[in-house]
């Protein structure tokens, strides 16, 4: 039992270092071949763990090929359009211009109650106010509603616009989060500078967030 | 493309590793076969002194592949190899000529069919 114990946390360690190296997509971006890779190698760690006859190489072997394997492809990917698309196929047209493309539809084996859910879902109940409707390589659905029924941007409604600027946290739990700084256009100095006005010590904040214009955030603990 | 470049090391790696232990794997069964076939022929020729000294290099390097196969091989594969090495060893001891010479035989096969299940054919690919 203490060495399914160890081979756990071995494989643990693992599958988070493979899962890492493959890179940040989440579980919903996944192309297909990603998923099945992500089920495979679930599938792989699990059986010494289940088994202890089953030597740890043969688990460990697996995932690195499959992970090596995913990132050469994932490369090779970005290189090559053909390639990209037999690996991952290309996005289909399904609605163009609010008419149906059946044939489309049949290809995909996408039934038509599957279609107007995901409309549904996308706030639209009527295929004729969509310009168009495209199944993605990853399965997900993308609408652009016709530009009478899009709501207005704020470009459309005044000419007088300003970007906004992203406040970053600064001050986390009382600690500085100091990769945070450039981003913020702010120092240690500056944060302390301000917090002093308000009479306030960084282990008093819960979180603190600053942007690029010098506007600052604060939530105190209580 | 560092991460590629880190990938392919991987794979390189992870195939050395496959290659490496087959390898090894090949080497330890052949010797160990041999060290058998003296010890059947030793027991044929009633040699007890080369008989007894191939059966304790037998247990040693049983001793050492031992631990290698548990680090590459499904432990049920090799069980049917431990059992009839461990029998040429009592039966060494015990000066029973007879019963060597088919543990020597059992071994031997249960030894190359390990081989065979390990090797790089088609058959055990698919």
């Amino acid at each position: 039992m203490l060495s399914i114990f160890l081979r756990t946390i071995i494989l643990y360690v693992s599958v988070i270092a493979a899962m890492r190296f493959t890179g940040k997509r989440q579980i919903g971006q996944l192309q297909p071949a990603e998923f099945v890779i992500a089920l495979l190698i679930s599938e792989v760690a699990s059986m010494p763990m289940e088994d202890s006859e089953i030597p740890l190489l043969a688990s460990l072997i697996p995932i690195s090929v499959l992970i090596s394997l995913e990132i050469i492809f994932s490369v090779i990917n970005l290189k090559s359009f053909r390639f990209r698309k037999l690996l991952t196929g290309s996005p289909i047209i399904v609605i163009n211009d609010g008419k149906l493309d059946q044939k489309a539809l049949k290809r995909l084996r996408f039934s038509l109650e599957d279609l107007l859910d995901t409309l549904r879902l996308n706030g639209i109940f009527d295929i004729s106010e969509v310009q168009y409707a495209i199944v993605e390589t990853n399965g997900e659905l993308s609408v652009l509603e016709k530009a009478q029924n899009r709501p207005a941007t704020a470009s459309q409604v005044t000419s007088d616009i300003k970007s906004e600027p992203i406040p970053f946290s600064v001050i986390n739990d009382g600690r500085f989060i100091r990769h945070n700084f450039n981003n913020a256009h702010t120092s240690e100095e500056k944060i302390l500078k301000h917090l002093g006005k308000k009479g306030l010590h960084p282990k008093d904040i819960m979180l603190m967030t600053a942007d690029s214009q010098g506007n600052f955030n604060i939530i105190k603990k209580e | 493309m560092n991460r590629a470049w880190i990938a392919a090391g991987l794979l390189v790696l992870s195939l050395g590793m496959c290659i490496f232990s087959y390898g090894t794997l090949v080497k330890s069964c052949d010797e160990m076969q041999q060290t058998i076939k003296t010890i059947k022929i030793s027991a044929e020729n009633g040699d007890d002194d080369t008989l007894q000294k191939c059966a304790e290099d037998l247990k040693k390097q049983w001793g050492k592949a031992l631990k290698f196969f548990s680090a590459i091989l499904t432990h049920s594969h090799f069980d049917d190899i431990d059992k009839s090495i461990n029998d040429i060893g009592k039966s060494a001891g015990e000066n029973d000529k007879k019963a060597l010479g088919e543990q020597c035989d059992e071994a031997i096969y249960y030894l190359e069919h390990l081989k065979e299940s390990e090797s790089f054919s088609l058959k055990n690919i698919f």
